[in-house]
């Protein structure tokens, strides 16, 4: 073979300073990976915020989408609704200036309604009836008077974080903070957009 | 530790295996850059250029054949490539010098030390330096080489013959100095 007299070449070494050399190159490697763990960082960051961001918005309209169904929920029930017992009535209370009547059809046992009573909401004007509907017009009285007035018609009494007051089935309560709650069953349904449209039915 | 445990810890960007690498490696890479680039200045700095590759490419070393021929590719496509940027900064004086060595089929296979192989190598003109290492040191064909240089095959070959014509005369100066000082020492 010709060239095997070059053979020697391909396993020769030269001496140098390695050290010097070696110190360069792992300057040079740093440099990159951490350019790369930097951005990585930086990208991890960013990440996390965007995440973040969206969970909250999403958890924001999850929150509301949540209340609105709900509420669209009491609105079709009651339309729908032939069972007397899932029949409520809600008492709209806006800021004190006008009581407004909202009655399911079959709650022909609620006589007296605010329209009666306009701005003169007054729980003895209102006759209940504990087999049907109870309805009970809280709005110039305050929570104490409410739970009291509950406990004379047996509705069991609770509070909520917001020390309003949670009422029994088939009961509509309007709160002095115009907060309505609605509980059904085992469920108790937190109405707080009561003043919006899917609420008032149309005749 | 085991090479084949290096080079997966390179892989995972390990500093130590690197430096393990490196310094297994280094001193024969070293070699191949100066065989190529003559300055030894120049040559450190396409060491640290082919490792630096070396090690940012090294997951896409597959396992077959040695790793040190692996690296010896990445080391050798750097300094070509280097010496192409240069290339294009300076005059190509590639035929004026094919034209000053004799048409000599003449060649000499005696086997010499391999620093006096290196000192013959490094007194070749680049062309001739560059075909020759390819040829006999890298194994590359002529195709290849032809290729790589972006010259024609026949030129490959011709430069060659005369690379080891003109090696052979080197050696054969390097060889009759050396035995006449012996000489003159031993007198």
């Amino acid at each position: 073979m010709p060239n095997k007299p070059y053979d020697v070449l391909k396993e020769y070494e030269v001496d140098f300073d390695q050290q010097k050399s070696w110190k360069s190159i792992a300057s040079r490697l740093n440099t990159s990976y951490s350019f790369w763990k930097f951005s990585i960082r930086s990208f991890n960051a960013y990440y996390c915020a965007g995440l973040i961001f969206v969970a909250g918005i999403s958890t924001y309209f999850a929150i509301r989408s949540e209340s609105i169904s709900e509420i669209k929920q009491a609105t079709i029930s009651d339309e729908k609704n032939t069972d007397s017992s899932l029949n409520y009535t809600i008492i709209k209370n806006d800021k004190g200036k006008s009581n407004e009547v909202i009655s399911h059809p079959d709650s022909r046992d609620i006589t007296t309604s605010a329209k009666d009573n306009n701005n003169k909401a007054n729980p003895e004007n209102e006759k209940i009836s504990p087999q049907t509907n109870q309805v009970i017009n809280f709005s110039n009285l305050d929570l104490d008077t409410v739970a009291e007035r509950n406990s004379q018609l047996g509705i069991p009494q609770n509070k909520d974080k917001n020390n309003s007051a949670l009422v029994k089935r088939d009961s509509v309560v309007s709160s002095p903070r115009k907060k309505i709650y609605v509980s059904r069953k085992d469920t108790i349904y937190k109405i707080d957009t009561v003043y919006k449209k899917p609420v008032t039915r149309k005749r | 530790m085991d090479l084949q445990r290096i080079i997966n810890s390179c892989i995972k960007k390990d500093t130590k295996a690197q430096n393990a690498l490196y310094m297994h490696t280094s001193k024969k890479m070293y070699a191949v850059c100066v065989r190529y680039m003559k300055d030894h200045d120049a040559a450190k700095d396409l060491l640290q250029d082919s490792y630096v590759k070396i090690f940012n490419s090294i997951d896409k070393y597959n396992g077959e054949g040695h790793i040190e021929g692996w690296m010896r590719r990445i080391v050798v496509n750097t300094c070509l490539d280097q010496i192409k940027k240069n290339k294009r900064n300076t005059v190509d004086q590639t035929v004026l010098q094919e034209s000053l060595y004799p048409e000599n089929e003449e060649t000499d296979d005696a086997v010499y030390s391999p620093e006096l192989l290196m000192e013959a190598i490094l007194e070749l003109d680049t062309p001739f330096r560059l075909v020759f290492n390819l040829f006999f040191i890298e194994d590359y064909s002529h195709e290849e080489i032809a290729q790589v240089l972006d010259i024609d095959p026949a030129t490959s070959r011709s430069r060659l013959r005369r690379a080891r014509q003109k090696l052979n005369e080197i050696l054969k100066s390097k060889t009759n100095s050396s035995t006449s000082n012996s000489y003159i020492n031993a007198k």
